[in-house]
């Protein structure tokens, strides 16, 4: 039996267990991220603001005018506005709406959450520059055209990288822009046929009524009774029309009872196959009288 | 034989060329085995199975190492077909029924002396099935006396190896010790991203108390951290203008973190009574206890956030527009519609810009999360970790006796109980405060107030911190008993083998929450299943003289199902998969092994046929946005081909030798199947479980049409063509290497009977054949069922499954072994794929999701064009330095 060089054998050990052992290998200290700069999901800058959204409404009117329509914008055509609502309780799905004091406009971007970075009462600033300006069922956007899952062409969203080229944050998210201030429409007002128009809509509005559909069991939008564009209409009825309350079976109030009663829905107003149509933006714009 | 001839040369000090070389190969078919190609990327779908090292057989003692590259399955076997067992004791999972390599990794100079063998050899430790079987001898005094330092580096999963091992013999005390520690490394893998953490122990302890009776205990880990590699699409590989593109990870704060990170630590211990009863006879008892703890990390999102994985098919630029369509991709569509490209260049342009683009992009989740905490909303994104921690008790006793010089019988008893534990737990935030343990589908569906929501009734709305657990919690208990008995006739030129064996299975679920989607068989046991089990094989093996010998062998068995694949959404409920039955395999073989002067070699073919199997698969179904399990039952498959090996020895130092292996491993039937969906209750489910007779309206059972599916994952077709020369302690090696026949992981679910096209005749024609509104190309690439007027089922056509390109792959090795006074050194280099052959596919698998949207509507994304892929890797080498003292 061959003697064992006991020496040997610790000291070779000892230098086999000292080799570096590293740990964890992925870095555990904590990381905050408040801040959107840097993250590249918006322009750092777009140039200098050289129309209004009530301009390019006017400018573009024959695109705004003809459902479903858009053109390719080849310059700078760059405006500015307000979020006034966003994606943040899904109802309003890939999309932000802006307004320029009375003026609204629709962002749609696809493939990333806006409501982090388009906050409500940030104002931003949109080049249309290489986007398409158009509307989707009348109502002004800036995106890109896409088929619907039934096969229509219609002017959908940006991509996120357009978003990161073509929209600029200014300044902070400010919630007492006037901007979010709903606009109350008078029955009068409502019932004016002129008004269905795109230079009325689309825009932060609250109007009071009662929901048609309320029995103390029906929900804004079950699943079972979504349309084509998973969405659920219930019916406000008002003094002065009966107004499409349009809710998305994704949204985070989707299985919520509808109240019974008067209520009050705040939301974005737009017209839609000629009646009213409003969405809300989470369940906060529903208040109960 | 590597494994033996190594120890037994160490033992003996022997000084011989031949040797030398069989050391320094040996030292690099570890390493292929244990690293590059078995199970460290399990979850990763490159899974490898079937190592049959048979120490007797020229083609099973080669295979395995020569095909490592490409991950290949001999005879396309499944991993759990081969038992492997440690110190005589099975060690095989108890719940997905294979092997944890990695249980043993980076202890490769304490786990050599191996008997392997393949399903018709005789053996001292159990009954093999199909894929053959191997026991590793780690008691103290089967090591060498002296100590080993070996030092690697490659460019591989790891970067750096070192291990030390020592063996003191049998010491003048009656007691002999051995062990081993090493440690491997990598802040980055071969593969962007991943990085590599593992220690590694082993310490043995024998002890001899007196001629007779000796005892051993061992025990062994390799705590282990390592992230991941994801497959991706060609798409994706083509952006990054690389086959080695890993989606799985992300800059943090311009530091690479990877989502996906496996721990992995199975400390076990085994106890040896070892009793020469006389120079005949032997009894080996073993008792055996291992704790696996094993769990990986993945990205989880709530319902309002988008998917933050880098290759979302929704970032793609193929998602805006379909370069490949014909009717699209020309002048004249593209004048009308010359925004869908500029989408697809503006996506293009994104991929490619910058690496951080088309990787995780941890800072933006970090900042949405921060966003939602100011608005009181619970975390948009997270890591969670999903744990199975198994705890396996085993005794085995094995009772050997040589009768006479040709009269060997063997009997034994193996048991084990085993308790799995599934559960996840909250492994990071990412910088938000609150998550509430709701199912989040089910919450989309019935609303986060409802009871289907619920993950556990039992605490509604659990507020979830880091660390706690949630979503799921399950344990799952199986216990086997299994009687073996074999014996063996030797007379002088014939030798038979006969053996059986017979199992019993308990199979048991106990769910630790209460699910609101299955309150009622969620919470506590879902009953006991029992499996009878059993099955015998016989051999004869005739020897024309000492250089010719003819084998035939045949077995017949019946398997009980694996616990992993016997409940449907394990997850959620108790239930179990339907028509639940043991497995049957029927398997028969012939072999002849020659030698005629220089030449010797083997040449045989095989016929294995499993009938009544159970599959189970789980993914996240884009098409329902749901997590979805698919479970199929009377599963029928066949594997058949022909192996071969042979060897020329031209010179005492210059020999060439051939493998091949030609096979075919495919589903005969279309089996049945169970589709449940993660936050779907149950009514809903009965509904989705239907086949519609297209004719008669009536409902049928679900199938999945399967029949003509090839085992995936390997080539069926490999080839070897090697070169092997040795002159005063160098030795040179080289292996030209074909493969071909690899085909992709087929999706189940998108060869649903209800979710494939059904044709009904329209007609029929002159020759009184009916006619289908269907032509055959169309048949076999997209599939469909055929029936006739009456409803009844004419023909069926599964969807074409991709079959890989072919190709060659050329590995060199070089390697020298030097003496010393004192010790030896052995220095091996190893280089695979020299060529660079980047275009070999090892494996991949397509996506469970429909072309079309709900409405028919055809998508652009065209999902059955962009399966996912995992390539073998670019030249790589490996060297390794051993030295002995």
């Amino acid at each position: 039996m061959k003697a064992i060089n006991v020496t040997k054998l610790l000291y070779t050990a000892a230098v086999a267990a000292l080799l570096p052992l590293t740990g964890c290998m992925q870095d555990d200290t904590i990381h905050i991220v408040d801040t959107a700069e840097g993250l590249n999901a918006t322009a750092v800058y777009v140039g200098e603001t050289n129309t209004t959204i009530a301009g390019v409404k006017q400018t573009y009117s024959s695109v705004f005018s003809n459902n479903n329509t858009f053109r390719k914008v080849t310059e700078d055509v760059i405006f500015e506005g307000v979020v006034v609502a966003n994606d943040y309780a899904e109802n309003l799905y890939q999309t932000t709406f802006i307004m320029d004091g009375e003026d609204g406009f629709c962002i749609p971007v696809k493939n990333m959450k806006a409501f982090p970075y388009l906050q409500l009462g940030q104002r931003i600033k949109v080049n249309c520059k290489d986007l398409y300006i158009g509307n989707y069922s009348y109502v002004p956007r800036v995106g890109e055209p896409y088929y619907t899952s039934a096969g229509n062409l219609r002017l959908g969203p940006m991509l996120a990288q357009q978003c990161a080229t073509n929209i600029e944050l200014v300044g902070e998210p400010d919630t007492t822009a006037a901007e979010l201030t709903p606009f109350v429409p008078s029955a009068s007002w409502l019932a004016d046929s002129k008004n269905m128009t795109y230079l009325s809509f689309p825009r932060l509005a609250s109007i009071t009524g009662f929901i048609a559909e309320a029995n103390g069991e029906a929900t804004w939008a079950p699943d079972d009774l979504k349309d084509a564009g998973y969405g659920v209409n219930r019916t406000l009825v008002t003094l002065a029309t009966n107004i499409i309350v349009r809710n998305s079976t994704s949204s985070e109030f989707a299985t919520r009872v509808i109240p019974k009663g008067t209520v009050t829905i705040t939301g974005i107003l737009t017209c839609y196959g000629g009646e009213w149509q409003i969405l809300m933006r989470d369940e906060n714009d529903l208040h109960i009288h | 034989m590597l494994g033996s001839v190594m120890l037994t040369a160490t033992a003996q000090e022997s000084d011989t060329l031949s040797v030398a070389e069989k050391q320094a190969i040996d030292e690099m078919s570890d390493f292929s085995f244990t690293e590059s190609q078995l199970d460290e990327d399990a979850d990763a779908s490159q899974i490898v199975s079937s190592i049959s090292s048979s120490n007797n057989d020229l083609f099973f003692s080669e295979v395995g190492y020569r095909f490592s590259a490409m991950r290949f399955k001999i005879r396309g076997y499944d991993n759990f077909y081969q038992q492997n067992y440690l110190n005589g004791i099975l060690m095989n999972d108890m719940v997905r029924g294979s092997f944890s390599y990695a249980m043993i990794g980076g202890l490769n100079d304490v786990t050599r002396n191996k008997e392997g063998v393949t399903m018709f050899e005789n053996n001292n430790f159990g009954v093999t099935s199909v894929g053959g079987g191997e026991n590793t001898n780690l008691r103290a005094s089967s090591y060498a006396q002296g100590g080993k330092v070996t030092l690697s580096g490659c460019n591989r999963n790891y970067k750096a190896r070192a291990m030390f091992s020592f063996g003191t013999g049998w010491l003048k005390s009656g007691w002999a010790f051995a062990g081993q520690i090493g440690y491997r490394w990598a802040d980055e893998g071969v593969v962007e991203g991943t990085f590599y953490n593992s220690f590694s122990y082993l310490f043995s302890a024998q002890k001899r108390i007196n001629d007779s009776h000796s005892i051993n205990i061992v025990t062994f880990g390799t705590p282990t951290e390592r992230a991941q590699q994801g497959a991706s699409t060609e798409e994706a590989y083509w952006l990054a203008n690389d086959r080695y593109y890993n989606p799985n990870w992300g800059y943090q704060n311009g530091k690479k973190r990877n989502a996906r990170v496996v721990h992995n630590f199975e400390p076990t211990v085994i106890l040896n009574w070892d009793w020469d009863i006389d120079y005949s006879s032997k009894l080996n008892t073993a008792l055996s206890y291992r704790y696996s703890a094993y769990s990986t990390s993945a990205l989880g999102w709530g319902n309002a956030a988008m998917d933050p994985r880098p290759d979302y098919y929704k970032k793609f630029p193929s998602s805006s527009f379909n370069v490949w369509d014909e009717n699209q991709n020309n002048g004249d569509w593209l004048g009308e519609h010359g925004y869908f490209l500029e989408q697809y260049n503006t996506l293009v342009d994104y991929w490619k810009a910058d690496k951080a683009n088309r990787q995780i992009q941890w800072d933006n989740l970090y900042y949405e999360n921060s966003v939602a905490n100011k608005e009181g909303r619970e975390a948009e994104y997270y890591v969670e970790r999903r744990h199975s921690n198994q705890q396996a008790l085993s005794f085995a006793t094995d009772y050997i006796k040589n009768i006479n010089a040709t009269n060997k019988i063997g009997v034994g008893i193996n048991a084990s109980l085993s308790k799995t534990h599934y559960y996840k737990t909250m492994d990071d935030l990412l910088g938000a405060q609150t998550y509430t343990d709701l199912d989040k589908f089910a919450a989309r569906d019935y609303g986060t107030g409802s009871q289907m929501a619920q993950n556990d009734l039992l605490h509604p709305n659990r507020q979830i911190k880091e660390g706690d657990r949630f979503g799921y919690d399950y344990d799952i208990n199986v216990n086997k008993a299994t009687g073996w008995a074999q014996y063996q006739w030797h007379p002088s030129s014939l030798q038979v083998n006969v053996a059986g064996h017979i199992d019993g299975t308990t199979i048991e679920r106990k769910g630790g929450m209460q699910n609101g989607r299955a309150p009622e068989n969620s919470l506590g046991s879902s009953g006991t299943a029992k499996f009878l089990g059993g099955g015998g094989k016989v051999s004869l093996e005739w020897m024309l003289n000492a250089h010719n010998r003819f084998m035939i062998g045949a077995g017949w068995e019946a398997q009980a199902p694996l616990a992993w694949n016997a409940f449907v959404a394990a997850r959620m409920q108790n239930n179990f998969v339907d028509n639940l039955k043991v497995q049957k395999i029927l398997n028969g073989e012939v072999s002849y092994r020659f030698r005629f002067g220089d030449l010797s070699g083997k040449i045989g073919g095989y016929y294995t046929q499993f009938k009544d199997g159970v599959e189970q698969t789980a993914f996240y179904n884009d098409q329902e946005e749901r997590f979805t399990y698919l479970a199929m039952n009377s599963i029928e498959k066949r594997h058949y081909g022909f192996e071969g090996a042979l060897k020329y020895k031209l010179t005492s130092s210059l020999s060439f030798n051939v493998l091949a292996s030609v096979g075919e491993a495919e589903y005969t039937n279309n089996p049945y199947a169970q589709v449940s969906y993660e936050g779907m209750d149950a009514k809903t489910i009965k509904s989705i479980n239907q086949w519609k007779n297209p004719v008669t309206g009536a409902s049928m059972p679900l199938r999945v049409i399967a029949d003509g599916i090839h085992e995936d994952g390997t080539p069926l077709t490999a080839l070897s063509f090697g070169v092997e020369y040795s002159i005063r302690r160098w030795f040179f090696e080289a292996n030209l290497n074909y493969y071909d026949r690899v085909y992709i992981g087929y999706s189940p679910y998108r060869r649903l009977s209800n979710v494939i096209e059904n044709y009904t005749s329209t007609s029929v024609n002159t020759e009184g054949k009916l006619v289908y509104d269907v032509t055959a190309d169309e048949l076999n690439e997209n599939g469909g069922v055929l029936f006739d007027k009456e409803g009844n089922i004419v023909k069926s056509y599964t969807a074409d499954q991709e079959k890989f390109k072919g190709g060659f792959m050329l590995d060199l090795s070089v390697g020298k072994l030097i003496y010393f006074k004192k010790g030896q050194m052995s220095i091996n280099l190893s280089l695979q794929n020299v060529t660079n052959n980047q275009n070999l596919r090892t494996g991949g698998y397509e996506q469970s999701r429909d072309d079309n949207y709900n409405t028919g509507q055809a998508r652009t994304y065209k999902f059955s064009r962009n399966s996912k892929y995992f390539y073998a890797y670019e030249f790589n080498a490996f060297l390794n330095v051993n030295y002995k003292f």
